[in-house]
């Protein structure tokens, strides 16, 4: 069996705010397997950009409270000083987020903000990076890319920006992207050329991807696996195919349920999950989301359900949906 | 009635290219100013120095364009020589001020905590002095000359650079670009020098165009003092100072280099307008 290429053990992250300890993350455990794709989704709030953040080490040192182990390839990245982890930003792990808009200095040029990647990591020459530049831009579908090189993020439509920011990610052959909600801003047939592109790439270089979305849809043409996070914790985690099919968390199910149906007749009420996500500053001693769930029984209330694992699937429900037997 | 086939005349927009008359006059007079200044010894102007003792107090003639002084000099190769030293000392100034400043506000902004604190307070402790009686203070303790008083107005305008590049890059430090870059790896001065500095610079630039002439009136006052050069080195505040007992008999020996300053610090405030607004566009359509 291969070694998975990242392990997160056990990790938690907390805020200090002025309104008190912000739970974001709690003991938060998953492997990462080489050339896999695992989706994270759920409501927002939720911890899934945190967490996401968490494994860079993205996170201001002077808020985040981090616990745990984050090991890529064996090392752990929690541990690591601050200059071996430049090495591992970018080069080894990328990362893409959700708006482009922001997320491209609007003041440098495409090809600056290339080329410094470029520079940073490869040492390329003037000649090189350009070279490597145009190529990059090709590769994620840009056509005309010598002209866009000079061009500024502003000048760009928002899918041509995150192909931008997806050549960026890109540009060092990283063995890990992580796409915060990459296709989000964009309207839905940019997203869907962008989720044909980063599983292209994916295919032409074997990186893994941890794709983070709540577009139940995207999540189900691109991941090989999805983890549904609730209240900062995994509730749920399955093979994509067995995912659709059954949901053994309640959240998990109504999470599904709560997609518009657009064969829904006239007037039909969409189903939403009744309540509010849970106060991260005041988690209650059970089931984070009991007081949602229609399920809900005496002892959800009393502990955290742990996970528990299934064949290929884990979960944490004291009473899953289908019986388990 | 208009047949539909009638071409109808289409309003073209204006074109956005082409400069205001006023920016042009505004760039104009200080590329004027500028280019005299620097030429001013090799254009045969005549000597700021040396006075017609027979010609004092002298009218605007051909001989002299702008008349002559108490002591029979050309008014006009003063102002230009006193020229010199204002845009020195103006650019001089705002350059210390943009730099200083910017640089601290930068580093207060984006490390918050304790260095923001200690930089933010300095400044507020700058900032309590009464600018003009700090410069008084500091170049008559240090001696009037060129450099001294450029340092003297360059640091009274440290603390507002300071500011405005702090309050900024508190807004562009939580941007995601900002992040983005971090999780590409960019080390620290990377990311301050070309991912925050860049989107600094609008504001910056903006404010110090506008600040020369707070610059160019603050050597006046500073020259009006007897602060800035010693005489017999001209200087415009020097200048009306050293003539203002003549204010009855001969006005424009005061007004003309007055009307010069004037006319310098109202092209400069064009200007920074038109910086301003260049800025604003760019910044609506991003």
């Amino acid at each position: 069996m291969t070694e998975p290429l990242l392990q997160v053990r056990d990790l938690s992250i907390r805020f200090d705010t002025p309104r008190g300890l912000v739970h974001a993350v709690n003991n938060v455990s998953f492997n990462l397997m080489p050339g896999r794709t695992l989706a994270i989704v759920g409501e927002s709030g939720s911890g899934k950009s945190v967490l996401s953040r968490a494994i860079l080490r993205l996170l201001p040192d002077a808020t985040a409270r981090r616990s745990g182990q984050i090991l890529f390839d064996g090392k752990d990245l929690a541990s690591l000083g601050e200059a071996e982890l430049r090495k591992v930003r970018g080069k080894d792990i990328a990362m893409i987020f959700q708006d482009p808009m922001s997320s491209l200095n609007p003041v440098l040029t495409i090809e600056r903000q290339i080329g410094e990647v470029l520079e940073l990591h490869l040492g390329l020459a003037a000649a090189a990076r350009r070279q490597r530049t145009i190529e990059l831009l090709t590769s994620v579908g840009i056509a005309s890319a010598e002209q866009r090189l000079k061009e500024y993020p502003h000048q760009l439509s928002g899918g041509l920006r995150q192909r931008v920011m997806i050549a960026m990610a890109l540009a060092c052959r990283p063995r890990i992207l992580i796409a915060d909600e990459p296709t989000t801003a964009l309207d839905v047939t940019i997203q869907m050329q962008i989720l044909v592109l980063l599983k292209r790439q994916q295919r032409e270089t074997g990186m893994s991807m941890i794709f983070i979305s709540h577009d139940l849809a995207a999540v189900g043409g691109i991941a090989d696996e999805v983890a549904v996070m609730y209240g900062g914790r995994f509730v749920e985690q399955a093979p994509t195919e067995r995912f659709f099919k059954t949901r053994l968390m309640p959240y998990s199910e109504a999470l599904l349920k709560a997609r518009p149906n657009p064969f829904a007749p006239r007037g039909a009420r969409l189903e939403a999950i009744a309540g509010r996500p849970p106060d991260l500053t005041a988690l209650p001693p059970g089931c984070s989301f009991a007081a949602r769930c229609t399920h809900q029984q005496p002892d959800c209330l009393r502990s955290v359900p742990p996970m528990t694992a299934l064949s290929d699937r884990r979960y944490a429900c004291f009473h899953p949906l289908v019986s388990v037997a | 009635m208009a047949s539909i086939a009638e071409p109808v005349a289409v309003a073209h927009p204006r074109r956005r290219s082409r400069p205001e008359f006023g920016v042009v006059l505004a760039i104009a007079w200080i590329l004027a100013l500028v280019v005299l200044s620097i030429l001013a010894p090799y254009i045969g102007i005549q000597s700021p120095d040396e006075g017609d003792l027979l010609e004092t107090l002298a009218l605007p003639s051909a001989d002299h364009w702008l008349g002559t002084d108490s002591l029979g000099r050309d008014t006009f190769a003063r102002a230009i020589y006193g020229a010199q030293v204002s845009l020195t000392v103006a650019l001089g100034s705002v350059g210390i001020g943009l730099t200083f400043g910017g640089t601290l506000g930068l580093v207060g902004g984006y490390f918050g905590r304790w260095p923001d604190r200690l930089i933010m307070g300095t400044m507020t402790v700058l900032l309590c002095f009464p600018g003009i009686i700090l410069a008084i203070a500091l170049v008559s303790s240090l001696g009037p000359s060129v450099g001294n008083v450029t340092f003297a107005i360059g640091v009274i305008f440290i603390p507002a650079f300071a500011r405005i590049a702090r309050a900024n890059t508190l807004s562009l430090r939580s941007r995601e670009f900002v992040l983005a870059a971090q999780s590409l790896g960019a080390k620290l001065p990377r990311i301050l020098i070309r991912e925050i500095l860049p989107n600094l610079m609008p504001a910056l630039l903006s404010y110090a165009v506008v600040m020369l002439g707070v610059a160019v009136l603050a050597e006046a006052a500073l020259g009006f003092l007897g602060l800035s050069v010693r005489p017999p080195k001209p200087s415009w505040g020097g200048m009306i100072a050293a003539e203002r007992g003549n204010l009855a008999e001969a006005p424009h020996v005061v007004f003309i280099p007055a009307a010069v300053m004037f006319l310098t610090v109202l092209a400069i405030n064009w200007l920074g307008e038109a910086t301003r607004r260049l800025f604003d566009i760019r910044a609506q359509s991003l």
